[in-house]
């Protein structure tokens, strides 16, 4: 049983009916956060799926799509979804220009990225999230069994490397930083927000459990990519199944019908409305 | 995710709207996960923006 291809299969299955239940909302509703919602769902499950694609064979354009969907993008545009429940429409139409310019700049350098590639350290039998990136090893760090190690000059200073698939300073690794912030914000502050205020209200126990679980797995995710980064990427699949896990329970929760008389007070916003 | 006033959707109450007083749960599990997921929050921001900075080397 390989759980390099299991777990993320699990997780795109979860956030395919995940997705098109967001999508259906907004085919009904018609409301700017569900489509957001809905096409940063699907990034989370490109991502989830070109990892379980990457745990049989290799292709740069999987590869692409795990890269941009799955680690820079996908935080960024849920929780922008949030964003457009949260603030002013004249500040979120503006947000909503720089995510957009912001993704096109991303998608250009992954397609320079995808070009220059060291395909040869690819493996199959280990996750894309332990391969993708080139890590220097600090004094006294020692490389991992089989890992391809090299010196090279960064900074005016020689220093060894174990390649990944994208080489050292690759451009696109710098701008997940600036997506993950504000998904971070967005999505996982949106989520905390909502769950306090309806627990000072002390209203609607079942929308307090929703953000919750929403935030928790939004964070899970977060935890697990930064240790990701960090070359400790063996948690990723699971912590990405147990995350889509939550949120989705979390948006089910929240998508129930509310007592009218606490709705008329005060109704939340959130992935169920 | 969010808050805001509107008026009243026609639905017909299902559970209770009040969460309860003397729950554990709600009254001590929920604000401790809240803080403690405010704080990681505020850790992976810090840790985000220190790549970006290039204290954490990638």
């Amino acid at each position: 049983m390989n759980l390099n291809l299991i777990l993320p299969f699990l997780s795109t299955a979860v956030m395919l009916v995940f997705t098109i239940m967001v999508l259906q909302r907004y085919a009904v509703r018609r409301t700017p956060a569900f489509l957001f919602w809905g096409i940063g769902l699907a990034m989370f499950g490109t991502g989830s799926f070109a990892e379980a694609y990457l745990a049989v064979a290799w292709n740069k354009w999987v590869f692409f799509g795990w890269y941009l969907f799955g680690a820079a993008l996908n935080a960024a545009w849920i929780g922008h979804g949030t964003t457009y429940l949260m603030i002013r429409k004249r500040w979120v139409h503006g947000l909503t220009v720089i995510l957009v310019l912001g993704s096109l700049f991303a998608s250009y350098l992954m397609l320079q990225a995808v070009q220059n590639l060291n395909t040869g350290v690819f493996t199959v039998e280990k996750p894309i999230s332990e391969q993708y990136g080139t890590k220097v090893l600090e004094e006294g760090e020692t490389a991992p069994a089989g890992a391809l190690v090299e010196t090279v000059v960064r900074d005016g200073q020689e220093v060894q490397v174990v390649q990944g698939l994208l080489p050292l300073g690759t451009p696109v690794r710098l701008t997940t930083p600036f997506f993950n912030i504000y998904g971070l914000i967005s999505l996982v502050g949106g989520a905390i927000w909502s769950a306090y205020l309806f627990w000072r209200k002390q209203v609607l126990p079942n929308r307090v459990v929703a953000n919750v679980l929403i935030a928790a797995g939004a964070l899970l995710i977060g935890t697990a990519s930064t240790l990701t980064r960090l070359g400790y990427g063996q948690y990723l699949y699971i912590g990405e199944l147990i995350s889509a896990i939550m949120m989705f329970a979390g948006f089910r929760l929240a998508a129930r019908p509310q007592p009218r008389e606490e709705a008329a007070r005060a109704v939340p916003v959130t992935a169920g409305d | 995710m969010a808050y805001r006033r509107k008026a009243s959707p026609a639905i017909e109450p299902e559970e209770s709207s009040r969460i309860p007083e003397k729950s554990v749960f709600y009254q001590r599990v929920v604000p401790a996960l809240l803080i403690a997921m405010t704080v990681l929050t505020v850790v992976l921001i810090l840790f985000a923006a220190a790549v970006l900075l290039g204290i954490v080397r990638f």
